[in-house]
């Protein structure tokens, strides 16, 4: 289980500490909901999700707001700091208490890292558990679980699996958040292709020393292409770069042309996190192998499929 | 130096009559552990210091002694970072009236600001900092702190500015 802090009532706050049943068991569930999704329409039924955004999301948000909403429940919630009591000061841990009282899950997506932790915490008084929607650069779960949905969708198996990962190692706590869960199920390789300057977090490659995680730095693209079961990319940020020049000058080094890919495996596919700004052209979007906007759509059953395990937790009390 | 008769024996063994000793802190520990007390020009007590004094066990280790100061003025968390395996001793009237070797903490609490520049316990929260301790290839010197809520790993030998 995912119970760390010997917590009343369960939380998701990263992958890290989470078991491989436990993620396993959210999959299954997910592919069960995705077979039949209108058997669930009563599941929650009366049950509050707050949405708690002090960050900017379209994707995160608006696919919890349609997992709640299919399973029968509803949300409330900001998805700015604007015009609301945050932007007065309050606290994250004063904010996380009232939406407790207001809710029977909390969903929050913010800026620092630590957040989703602390946010745990406090609710937990209120047993009311907690689900990150991103915490800083640290992890971002539900996106790694509806990743690795699709790469078991395509490829039945979550171990064996050679993972390319192109963009941003150092500030993206999706990678952060995917490369525990591919640890959880051994005998996986990843071969990262990233700007020096943006490499792994030290505390990141710390954790991973001792999990069952081989990671091979690639050259290029073409030099890992041939090997690869899955191409996982990232969109690289200007603002990560020390200087916007140098950006300009590697960014091409991380894009995906259609050329490239002739020499990829048959079943290969290609994931992104989503949204993308041109790391693939758009002319990739018809090959077989892109499969983005199916991972996109995983994501409302995989956060189904999460919050029905979290919030009937809460109703079986 | 120029004086090579220099008695370390005798600078050691200088009796105070209240306050507290450490003794076998390892050579450049008491740097820190004056530095985490807050000791320069202003403060109102009388601190002795030997650093490099040849040790048997050590090889050369620092002693520390600092006049009425009392057990419960240190915070043997911090210490126990710093100077891990050191010996405290507490004197009353040139009696030992405590005696204790000085030990890493199993978790920090509350001792240090994070020094995670995105770690939430940095926003106005009214949160206590926490730490685990983890000891790399076991090596007490290589100790390290790892935040719970931010992930940050750091030396706190590099951050006692931190030190609250
Ligand atoms: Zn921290």
């Amino acid at each position: 289980m995912n119970n760390e802090n010997n917590f009343k009532v369960p939380h998701i706050i990263g992958i890290k500490n989470m078991t491989e049943d436990y993620i396993q068991s959210i999959l299954d569930e997910a592919f069960l909901i995705k077979r039949n999704p209108s058997k669930y329409t009563e599941e929650l039924k009366g049950k509050i999700l707050s949405l708690a955004f002090w960050e900017a999301s379209t994707r995160t948000r608006l696919s919890f707001e349609s997992a709640i909403l299919r399973l029968g429940g509803r949300t409330l919630g900001f998805s700015s700091q604007v015009g609301t009591s945050i932007e007065k000061g309050e606290s994250l841990s004063d904010t996380i208490t009232m939406l407790a009282g207001y809710s029977d899950c909390i969903v929050l997506r913010h800026p620092r890292r630590g957040s989703a932790k602390l946010a745990a915490r406090v609710a937990d008084k209120y047993g009311v558990p907690v689900i990150s929607g991103g915490s800083g650069s640290q992890e971002h779960p539900t996106q790694a679980l509806l990743d690795i949905f699709t790469i078991q969708e395509f490829h039945h198996r979550l171990s064996g699996l050679n993972v390319g990962i192109v963009g941003d190692l150092r500030y993206s706590r999706t990678i952060s958040s995917l490369l525990f869960a591919l640890s959880k199920f051994g005998r996986n390789t990843i071969y990262y292709l990233s700007h020096p300057s943006l490499k792994l977090q030290e505390e990141l490659e710390y954790d991973l020393n001792s999990v069952d995680l081989e990671l091979t730095k690639a050259e290029s693209l073409s030099d890992m292409i041939g090997d690869l079961d899955v191409l996982y990319v990232t969109r690289l940020q200007k603002e990560r770069f020390p200087d916007p020049m140098l950006y300009n000058k590697v960014k091409g080094s991380y894009q995906i042309q259609k050329d490239i890919l002739k020499a990829a495996k048959s079943d290969l596919i290609i994931l992104h996190p989503l949204p993308r700004v041109d790391e693939i052209p758009y002319s990739v979007d018809s090959l077989p192998q892109a499969k983005y906007f199916e991972q996109a759509k995983n994501g409302v059953y995989t956060r189904m499929a999460l919050l029905k395990k979290v919030m009937k937790f809460n109703l079986n009390k | 130096m120029k004086e090579k008769n220099s008695n370390d024996k005798q600078l050691i063994v200088k009796k105070i009559n209240n306050g507290i000793v450490i003794d076998h802190i390892a050579s450049g520990g008491s740097f820190y552990v004056l530095k985490a007390l807050n000791i320069d020009e202003n403060f109102p007590h009388s601190v002795f210091v030997a650093m490099n004094v040849p040790s048997k066990k050590l090889g050369r280790k620092d002693v520390l002694k600092i006049r009425n100061l009392r057990k419960d003025d240190l915070n043997l968390d911090v210490l126990g970072l710093l100077i891990s395996g050191s010996n405290l001793v507490c004197i009353e009237n040139y009696l030992v009236v405590h005696k204790e070797k000085i030990k890493t903490p199993k978790k920090a609490y509350g001792i240090i600001k994070c020094p995670g520049l995105s770690c939430i316990t940095n926003l106005r929260e009214n949160v206590k900092t926490e730490f685990d301790i983890i000891e790399s290839n076991g090596k007490k010197e290589d100790i390290k702190l790892r935040c719970v809520y931010c992930d940050k790993m750091f030396d706190i030998h590099k951050h006692i500015s931190l030190i609250v």
